[in-house]
């Protein structure tokens, strides 16, 4: 991520957000300055209130910034493609369209796709998140995770270059989170940017790169294991010191740990502990 | 199982003071004029024990929150019956016990119910119901906020500069004040604070050691498995298995076809299984787990002191296991009938004539409707005799057979209409007379004819209000866009743009639904909160600011992120058309609609 001359996906240079609030301005994000290489699963933590949502919206210029500047990378070819698509949190808001089909043909026909494309580009992608069975069923009909699915085909049938979850498996179930995380892993895989904002720490395992963020500063930046372990024999981790709970297999890598074992690499998700479990036979 | 609490002094009563739901059946929407409502809840028949912590898990839709709010007697059963210990908690004529103050149900985002200018007013509305002194209303404040590790100095504070951290502590509080005996919680992590997990599950702990039932809904199972003590497993409204964690957690099936998902415990120990390390118990928390696989560890590397005390471990757990088994079997007749009651339901759905029609009717093109729609309002507001207002009213009635538009979608907005018809005939038919010089009564009387000629007048409109309602049911969202974006589209040719109108029209269409499902959502937040007894909807006016304040930030805050879903989706207000959008097809059939719309008016206008 640092060595590699990676084209850049986003870029925040000295970012400030603020709102009128009772007596004078809140300010809910300080100057905030960070780059995001093109390919790269950057994960965005943080509790309720700390800016992580406040930071999405100004990534997809959605909010423009109280002061400095929010950059886009070079987009590749095709004029009416977004930057930038964004999923947000509550799959009931998100829904447009009346049937599955028509709700990803929403976007595609306001940037302006012909109509022939579009028909194929929103099979394709509702091919990608596992809906295409459920093309012609009525939009309101799916389950959350469903129409999480649906906000994610919405977003990647446009084609954009970064997308953005925004909380987007906070009120989904178990299975339903596994489903969207792996069509998020496949689009990442094809290339797509993909930013990754989450209270959820187990969903952390899947990113390259961890950002944290409290009280609208960024306390935290680097990978998911300096995240969730503790560093250079220190006895708390940068995740318990800013109040949350490690991750079920973290705690039990750690008990493991504390108890003489080694484990490398450090596991961040149930799959790699199992696997590192594993090998000692 | 259950703890004898001497604090409590009611041990050995905990049997018979479970909860006991007995068959229970919940069906959505009402069941008026053969209507086939949904079931929500199949058959559920169960015991919540007091003293322990019970998780009720399952999928999105399974009827998690709908079977917690039927405990907490916020939903009217359609079958069965729930009872706490010897009481039902429904009594005759649909009455709730005096018991239910006892039972304290949290939502899902307590902090979306906050609603009075002070944190001290949120608890003295809670602790109203309860007629408590001030006195005793203080300690008890004091009481919840310490439980949860709440400063005093918040009770002057509005909830508006509070953090969303305290904004949830402060609503729990608010339900732990009335010192309920049964605590319901609706998935209270998700969206809370990561610090404040710890003290929420400490609350947990401390009201079952005083005896007090707990029965949380939660889809955050690697957080509540270690601390329950029972699980209700919920698939399609029905109770897929019952038992404890470790019962259940010996099924990984189970967890799979309900799909719920592995939780964290028990995905790891399938995998560690796989890799030959065998767990017969699932290790529920971060320590046990640990000690398990080192355990394993250390007895792959000396084969020989492998003690016989796993052996002892899976003869104790294999009657849980083979329960676990027998029950998710059982389950499965269950989910085989859905598809038979499915078939059964389209078989009944009527003669295929009348299916056609409402096609018909629902394919229409909306312009040739909307014309259809003018023609007959303008027909029926001309009636002024019985007879015309009864052809009127039997061409409607013919309009909401033909159709096929569920009686449902017809009640809720033309109800308030008919009480509103109904008081204003009754006010209306009042006649006084006063006495000659004087401001003295002389006469009170009621006057039929006045009253006839307002209910003919109201009528008149009820008609052309439920012609309109159908108008609005039969035409989808998409055709009403395209549809106006067509009969608008003269505007363009005077460089207005007519599709962000068309747009906005369809917006607010959709915003309608909503706003009747927030409402619902928040009529019975209040009901809970002030624990009075009418009916589900009904509300009464000091209730009001209960019920607006967080109805109008919940609608502001959807209004917001419908405005930010569309723009992120490209929805700009200044584009002219929308490419792609066909032109929805005019052949006979509209004509022929459209004719028969001018007919009947023609027949009406003779007529009258």
């Amino acid at each position: 991520m640092k060595n590699k001359t990676e084209a850049l996906a986003v870029a925040l240079r000295g970012v400030s957000y603020a709102i009128d609030a009772e007596g004078g301005t809140r300010t809910l994000l300080h100057e905030m300055n960070m780059s995001i290489p093109q390919g790269q699963w950057l994960a965005v933590v943080g509790s309720n209130g700390s800016g992580k949502s406040t930071l999405a919206k100004l990534m997809a210029k959605l909010y423009s910034a109280t002061t400095g500047m929010v950059v886009h990378g070079d987009a590749a070819a095709g004029g009416c493609r977004p930057y930038v698509g964004i999923i947000f949190q509550n799959p009931d808001v998100g829904m447009i369209g009346e049937t599955v089909y028509e709700d990803v043909r929403f976007g595609l026909d306001n940037y302006g796709f012909r109509p022939e494309e579009a028909g194929r580009l929103a099979m394709d992608a509702l091919e990608r998140v596992g809906l295409a069975p459920l093309a012609d069923m009525p939009a309101a009909q799916l389950s959350g995770g469903q129409k999480q699915l649906l906000q994610a085909a919405g977003c990647l049938a446009v084609q954009p270059e970064v997308l953005i979850f925004d909380e987007a498996t906070s009120m989904l179930d178990l299975m339903s989170r596994q489903h969207l995380l792996h069509a998020a892993r496949k689009l990442h895989g094809a290339g797509t940017t993909v930013i990754w904002i989450t209270q959820l720490l187990d969903e952390v395992a899947a990113s390259d790169r961890v950002v944290a963020l409290q009280a609208g500063e960024m306390v935290f930046d680097g990978s998911k294991e300096a995240f969730l372990y503790p560093q250079n024999g220190e006895e708390a981790s940068v995740c318990e010191s800013l109040g949350f709970m490690p991750p079920f297999v973290v705690q039990v890598a750690r008990k493991l740990m504390e108890r003489g074992m080694q484990l490398h690499p450090l596991p961040t998700s149930v799959e790699e502990l199992g696997r590192a479990v594993g090998q000692w036979r | 199982m259950m703890m004898a609490e001497p604090g409590a002094g009611s041990g050995n009563r905990a049997e018979e003071t479970g909860i006991t739901l007995e068959h229970v059946s919940v069906c959505a929407g009402d069941k008026g004029r053969g209507q086939r409502a949904e079931p929500l809840l199949q058959d559920i028949h169960c015991h919540i024990a007091a003293g322990s912590i019970t998780l009720i898990a399952g999928a999105a839709g399974s009827g998690k929150t709908t079977l917690l709010q039927t405990i907490a007697g916020l939903t009217p059963l359609s079958r069965g019956a729930v009872r706490y210990g010897a009481d039902s908690l429904w009594m005759e004529g649909g009455r709730l016990h005096p018991l239910h103050a006892s039972i304290g149900i949290v939502f899902q985002y307590p902090e979306r119910q906050l609603f009075a200018e002070s944190i001290e007013k949120e608890f003295r509305y809670s602790l109203r119901p309860y007629r408590l002194s001030k006195t005793v209303q203080g300690e008890r404040i004091q009481r919840a906020l310490a439980r949860m590790g709440l400063p005093e100095g918040i009770l002057k504070e509005s909830f508006l500069t509070l953090s969303e951290g305290q904004k949830r502590k402060a609503a729990l509080a608010t339900t732990l004040a009335a010192e309920p005996r049964w605590l319901l919680l609706d998935e209270p992590t998700a969206g809370i604070d990561p610090q404040g997990i710890a003290p929420l599950i400490d609350c947990m702990l401390e009201q079952k050691a005083a005896g007090g039932g707990i029965v949380v809904v939660s889809h955050d199972l690697d957080t509540f498995l270690p601390i329950a003590d029972r699980l209700l497993v919920l698939h399609g409204g029905a109770l897929a298995a019952e038992g404890t964690p470790q019962e259940l957690l010996a099924n990984p099936r189970l967890w799979l076809e309900t799909g719920i998902g592995l939780p964290s415990a028990l995905h790891l120990t399938v995998l560690l299984r796989e890799n030959g390390i065998d767990c017969d118990r699932i290790p529920l928390t971060a320590e046990e787990m640990a000690d398990r696989i080192v355990e394993r560890k250390e007895r792959a590397v000396h084969p020989l002191q492998a003690g016989p005390t796993p052996a002892a471990a899976t003869d104790g757990n294999s009657a849980g296991r083979s329960l676990a088994f027998a029950r998710a079997e059982s389950s499965s007749p269950l989910k085989a009938a859905g598809p038979a009651a499915k078939q059964a339901r389209t078989a009944s759905r009527g003669t295929t004539a009348r299916v056609a029609a409402a096609r018909i009717v629902r394919d229409l093109h909306p312009i040739a409707k909307w014309l259809i729609y003018v023609l007959l309002s303008a027909a029926v507001l001309m009636q002024h005799s019985w007879a015309g207002i009864g052809a009127a009213g039997l061409i409607t009635g013919g309009l909401v057979m033909l159709s096929g538009v569920a009686y449902r979608s017809l009640r809720r907005p033309i109800k308030p209409f008919l009480y509103f018809i109904v008081l204003s005939v009754a006010i209306s038919g009042i006649g006084i007379t006063l006495a000659p010089d004087s401001w003295r009564l002389e006469r009170i009387y009621f006057s039929t004819e006045a009253a006839a000629e307002t209910a003919g007048l109201l009528i008149r409109f009820l008609f052309v209000m439920i012609m309109g309602v159908l108008l609005a049911v039969t035409t989808g969202l998409k055709g009403m866009q395209a549809a106006m974006e067509q009969a608008l589209s003269f505007l363009e040719r005077l460089r207005i743009p007519a599709a962000p109108f068309a747009f906005a029209a369809t917006m607010l269409m959709r915003f309608l639904p909503r706003l009747f499902q927030e409402m619902d959502r928040m009529a019975i937040i209040v009901q809970a909160r002030g624990k009075f007894q009418t009916r589900r909807g009904a509300l009464r006016l000091r209730e009001l600011p209960v019920f607006l304040i967080p109805f109008l930030l919940s609608m502001m805050k959807y209004a917001e992120d419908l405005s930010l879903t569309l723009e992120s989706r490209g929805y700009q207000m200044k584009r002219w058309r929308r490419a792609g959008s066909v032109p929805l097809p005019w052949t006979r059939r509209e004509w022929i609609g459209v004719a028969a719309g001018i007919l009947l008016f023609a027949v009406f206008y003779m007529w009258h």
